[in-house]
């Protein structure tokens, strides 16, 4: 009997304590790990100056703007050129026409005022998804006014 | 937090030392979270807002010395969690203009970095921009986030 006794206590045991340390740790983390949203940017340029030569006539190939949808202030459509696209994904094909596989043709961003954001970043993000790169913003009015 | 075994049992301290990495990693695995989780509340410069979905939009790597604008829900601007107005903005990024480098054709080399909410009208952000013009700080981006957050 003690034979026995001294064969069980010299088996190795498994210590699982440091394992569920460990996988906690692994849980913990990676359940935080969204609430790190990782951000995002979208270069863009603005006139280096506000002479007349700068006006959207003179070098201005694509005119792309933003206007809101009357009487829904979150819908907004886009115009590119003359051609009113109400959907984004649209807006990628529409500019790809507008350009004619130019893709140095500059595009000229004019957004409306009361319009969200969203939907400005939305058209930018189409211009270079349409690989048109060199997007401006329109010269915003005078301030004051 | 890990259970050390071997300092209840002294028997087998004189079968020789062995160094238990389990309670190190513990350790450095909570510390990584402290980190973590310190730097991101910590950093003021960023309002809490909902930010619009780009699929073009580049990674943001920190740009030293670039001027982080926050542009809330209503239009309110806010620049390391101080609300600023307009003429405020105007003021700081007049003196910003006159301080910062050049670059070859003379202007200002200062980044801006818009942080606009999504659902705000954008005449605020186009005056944030227009201030800007207004000082020759041409170089701008936009913050945007993934699509699966």
């Amino acid at each position: 009997m003690p034979k026995v006794k001294s064969q069980i206590e010299d088996e190795p045991e498994s210590c699982f304590t440091s394992m569920i340390d460990i996988v906690f740790l692994l849980l913990i983390f990676f359940i935080l790990q969204p609430f790190k949203q990782p951000e995002k940017k979208l270069r863009s340029e603005l006139p280096k100056d506000l002479g007349p030569s700068t006006t959207v006539e003179d070098r201005v190939s694509i005119r792309l703007q933003v206007r809101r949808v009357q009487g829904q202030p979150k819908k907004a459509y886009f115009m590119v050129n003359s051609i009113r696209v109400d959907n984004g994904d649209r807006l990628f094909m529409a500019l790809n026409d507008a350009a004619k596989d130019d893709k140095e043709v500059p595009v000229t961003l004019s957004p409306a005022a009361k319009v969200h954001f969203m939907h400005v970043l939305k058209a930018l993000d189409q211009c270079y998804l349409a690989e048109l790169t060199k997007v401006a913003f329109d010269a915003p009015p005078p301030r004051g006014n | 937090m890990a259970k050390d075994k071997k300092r209840q049992d002294p028997g087998a301290l004189s079968e020789g030392a062995e160094f238990d990495m389990t309670p190190m990693i513990d350790v450095t695995f909570l510390l990584i979270i402290f980190f973590m989780l310190i730097t991101e509340l910590a950093d003021n410069s960023k309002a809490k807002l909902k930010l619009p979905v780009a699929v073009k939009a580049e990674v943001d790597r920190h740009i030293p010395g670039r001027l982080i604008i926050n542009v809330l829900r209503k239009g309110e601007i806010e620049i390391m969690a101080v609300r600023k107005t307009e003429q405020e903005l105007d003021m700081m990024l007049r003196t910003e203009a006159a301080t910062c480098e050049r670059d070859e054709d003379g202007f200002p080399s200062k980044a801006i970095f818009i942080r606009a909410d999504r659902h705000v009208e954008f005449q605020y952000v186009q005056n944030v921009m227009a201030i800007s013009m207004t000082h020759k700080l041409w170089k701008l981006a936009f913050a945007t986030k993934d699509d699966k957050y």
